[in-house]
């Protein structure tokens, strides 16, 4: 699994099992957890992951080249927020994605869509047009409906304690870069 | 129409003593916490979630291909928990669909790529259509069809749905065979 | 659609119902007093009880109906249609005791996990209790439905006083439309045998009972629509604060067109019912009472009592080619079954596109044995089987060969045959009699899809 370009940044406080898939140059901020099987792949450029970010099994977030980017071209760098929740198979191409946004299980994002912040892309979504979606939008069913919610949906601290206190119990780590604290169960 | 054999590369698959059949490329994680009552089928790409809550499949399933099978969990106002995840006997759960229920009951039909939110309950005798979302906390009686998104009833399920399913689900089990060699029966 | 959902409707094997429909063996039923097969069109249905789909409690009938057949604890989400959830919060109150400290108290507020509406979008309060708390809003029509419904059940009263009165006055308009087409005079004459030519209706009776039923205001045509607003036009739409077609016809009663009118819907009752045969009126199915239950009291279906047909894939079937296909037929039931085949005669409604040749011989189908099955030894036994008409046999299926001749060169290739088995009877002998159960054949016309015929080149 260990590419030779990657440079993986974890940083403390940070649960990435090691059964999850990182290539590329990729930064995980503290109190981030990555289930097993989840892909994170940074292709055309780097992926900075913020605080308290949830990334289910199966999801999928890659940064890829535009389609019609020249070889030479800048490269663009995905920038992930705080307190967000990819879901199981969720499929994640977007760049700029901002706080408490969730994606649910199988829902799919363009690299074009900003997600500001609070937005929930309901389960089975798809967005791909290139749109800025404005705060705590909700789009689900099965044609994508759209309406504004009043809050943003709530952080998911408390499953977040849970899970990094669980999951070290099953699985093996990949350790944090700097080995400043030492990964404590 | 009678079921044709399917065949599966026989060294993927461990058949355990209690004839349970379970591909080798499935991810069972926290195996410890998952009960697989005996003659089911577990295929390739699965994926089921032992570590975070006791997982109880019955006897004659089928998980096919690609599906996720999810304790759910629950925020109280102390923390978070996840919830045991029961399937019955003779469910047949198709490809890529993920279960996020917190009881499937028994002779139920899961059809492709469906999304079964959190906490979900199926009775016995129901069936779920290929692509539908049942948001979380949904009940689905006996003898009902769910099918859309958000998952809805729509139609009913005939009297002998039991013995369609007792049948489909064991004739399955006959008719998934080994090829090649490895240890088989 | 794989496995048994898609089985049920599936048109490769079908019966032919009493009521000459044809149908797949999972949705037909069988009388077990008149020997004949009922499908859903040709019994009666009965409603056993009401019942939530998702709180899943049951009421009787006469609750339900009072309730106008929705539940009183479970809601809809107007938004989207998913059943909305109680949530709890808690909020700082006032202490009556103590204007100056504030003490926390428990609100609930109903909330859809799916498009995340909540009751305080639309600036419903929160109510301190969880449930039973949610009023309905007040139809704007109620009182005008209350006259129409009263006025409807005088007339109906009266209908039914005047149909007892008079029955064979009605008897003779009958008469009397016939006789307007009667072309050979005969209606007219059996009307005179019976005395009823006589004048029209009579018209003093009706006056009388009229005198009853008040004129109710008749409903006011509607010819003028308020103008559009102004802003409609000068303003941009704002889509999310509209409802769209769907949410207001759930709303039939309000239909608003603005979001924050929406309100939370009461969930729709679903029903159990049972099922009788329209002939002898004796039970074809009945569920258990709860809803919960997969078990039935009366389940007479056709699945448990008929032999299963299953078409095995056929290889190519040729334009004028006699083809060896292979039918399996399962025994349902816990006695040998004997099963012969007869050419179909005459025609009733199928489509026949293929010559089958059906085994002369008498076959005997092994009875299930539901044990062995779950513990895979199949117990065997010698039925001396003729292999040029037996395939295979396994435990209670058996597989059988025909011979068919497609007789199109394009198309599906269906073949038509009459199954006859053997039926022993325990339903007509009581246990007291101490008889040998009655034997029974039957004869069921079945026809069979064996998909498309493969193209001569």
């Amino acid at each position: 699994m260990a590419n030779q370009k990657s440079s993986i940044k974890i940083a403390p406080g940070a649960v990435v099992c090691d059964e999850s898939e990182l290539h590329g140059d990729i930064t995980i901020g503290t109190r981030t957890v990555i289930h097993p099987k989840a892909r994170i792949i940074a292709d055309a450029g780097p992926i900075i992951i913020g605080e308290n970010n949830i990334f289910e099994e199966l999801c999928c977030v890659i940064n890829k080249a535009p389609e019609n980017s020249t070889p030479g071209s800048t490269q663009a760098v995905m920038i992930i927020g705080n307190n967000n929740v990819f879901e199981v198979g969720c499929n994640v191409e977007a760049v700029k994605i901002g706080d408490n946004n969730i994606v649910e299980a199988k829902a799919s994002v363009g690299r074009e869509v900003n997600l500001t912040s609070g937005c929930i892309i309901g389960a089975a979504c798809s967005v791909t047009c290139s749109e800025e979606l404005s705060d705590n939008a909700v789009i689900y069913g099965a044609n994508c409906e759209r309406r504004i919610q009043k809050e943003r949906p709530p952080a998911q601290t408390l499953q977040i304690d849970f899970l990094t206190k669980i999951l070290p119990n099953y699985h093996y780590l990949r350790k944090p870069a700097k080995q400043s604290t030492p990964q404590k169960s | 129409m009678e079921l044709v054999d399917t065949f599966y590369n026989n060294p993927e698959y461990i058949e355990t003593a209690s004839g349970n059949k379970v591909s080798r490329s499935s991810v069972l994680c926290g195996s410890q916490n998952i009960v697989i009552s005996g003659k089911s089928i577990i295929m390739t790409d699965c994926v089921i979630r032992g570590d975070l809550a006791n997982v109880r499949i019955g006897r004659h399933s089928v998980i096919s291909r690609k599906a996720v099978i999810r304790p759910p969990f629950k925020k109280f106002a102390k923390g978070v928990a996840f919830f045991p995840l029961h399937v019955g006997d003779h469910v047949f759960i198709d490809e890529g669909s993920i279960v996020n229920a917190a009881q499937v009951g028994s002779y139920v039909h899961i059809g492709k790529n469906c999304v079964i939110g959190r906490r979900c309950v199926l009775k016995d005798c129901c069936a779920i259509a290929d692509n539908t979302v049942l948001p979380p906390e949904t009940v689905v009686p006996p003898f009902t069809v769910f099918s859309g998104s958000p998952g809805q009833f729509t139609s009913e399920l005939p009297e002998c749905t039991q013995d369609l399913m007792i049948d489909f689900t064991m004739s399955y089990y006959q008719h998934f065979k080994p090829v090649g060699k490895g240890k088989g029966k | 659609m794989a496995g048994t959902l898609s089985l049920p409707d599936s048109e490769v094997v079908q019966y032919l119902c009493a009521c000459k429909k044809w149908n797949s063996i999972y949705r037909l039923y069988i009388c077990r007093r008149c020997f004949k097969i009922r499908c859903g069109d040709c019994v009666l249905h009965e409603v056993d009880s009401p019942y939530c789909p998702n709180c899943l409690e049951n009421m009787p009938s006469a609750e339900a109906k009072l309730k106008k057949n929705r539940c009183t604890n479970c809601f809809d989400c107007p938004s989207c249609g998913h059943t909305l959830t109680t949530r709890a919060t808690s909020q700082m109150i006032p202490n009556p005791d103590d204007p100056g400290k504030s003490t926390p108290k428990k609100m609930y507020y109903l909330a859809c996990g799916f498009c995340r509406w909540t009751t305080r979008d639309v600036a419903i309060p929160d109510k301190p209790i969880a449930s039973g708390a949610w009023e309905d809003m007040e139809n704007p029509d109620a009182a005008r439905i209350s006259t129409l419904l009263e006025h409807y059940q005088l007339l109906a009263q009266k209908e039914k006083v005047e149909k007892e009165r008079k029955k064979y006055s009605r008897r003779r308009s009958h008469l009397m439309y016939a006789a307007s087409m009667d072309k050979y005079g005969l209606v007219s004459v059996a009307a005179k045998r019976k005395g009823l030519i006589s004048a029209g209706p009579n018209p003093t009776i009706k006056e009388n009972e009229e005198i009853n039923i008040k004129t109710i205001k008749e409903a006011v045509t509607v010819e003028e629509f308020p103008p559009l607003p102004d802003e409609i036009f000068t303003e941009p739409i704002q889509l999310t604060k509209k409802t769209s077609i769907s949410q207001r016809l759930a709303m039939s009663e309000f239909q608003p067109s603005e979001a924050v009118e929406l309100y939370p819907r009461r969930k729709h009752l679903l029903i159990r019912r049972s099922l009788r045969c329209k002939e002898c009126e004796h039970n074809l199915s009945k569920p258990e009472f709860n809803p919960l239950s997969i078990k039935f009291k009366i389940q007479l279906i056709a699945l448990l009592y008929i032999p299963e047909i299953r078409v095995v894939p056929p290889g190519e079937l040729k334009y004028k080619k006699d083809t060896k296909i292979v039918l399996t037929f399962s025994n349902p039931v816990n006695t040998n079954t004997k099963i012969q085949f007869i050419q179909a005669e005459g025609n009733e409604g199928e489509k026949v596109t293929a010559k089958i040749e059906l085994p002369k011989k008498e076959l005997v189908l092994a009875h299930r044995d539901v044990p062995a099955m779950y513990a895979d030894m199949p117990a065997q036994q010698d039925f001396k089987d003729d292999s040029s008409v037996v395939s295979f046999r396994k435990a209670n299926k058996l597989g059988i060969i025909f011979k068919v001749t497609p007789l199109v060169q394009e198309g599906d290739v269906k073949v038509c045959f009459v199954l006859k088995h053997d039926y022993l009877n325990t339903a007509a002998t009581l246990p007291s009699e101490n008889e040998e159960p009655e034997i029974v054949w039957l004869e069921h016309r079945v026809t069979v899809n064996l998909g498309p015929v493969t193209s001569s080149k």
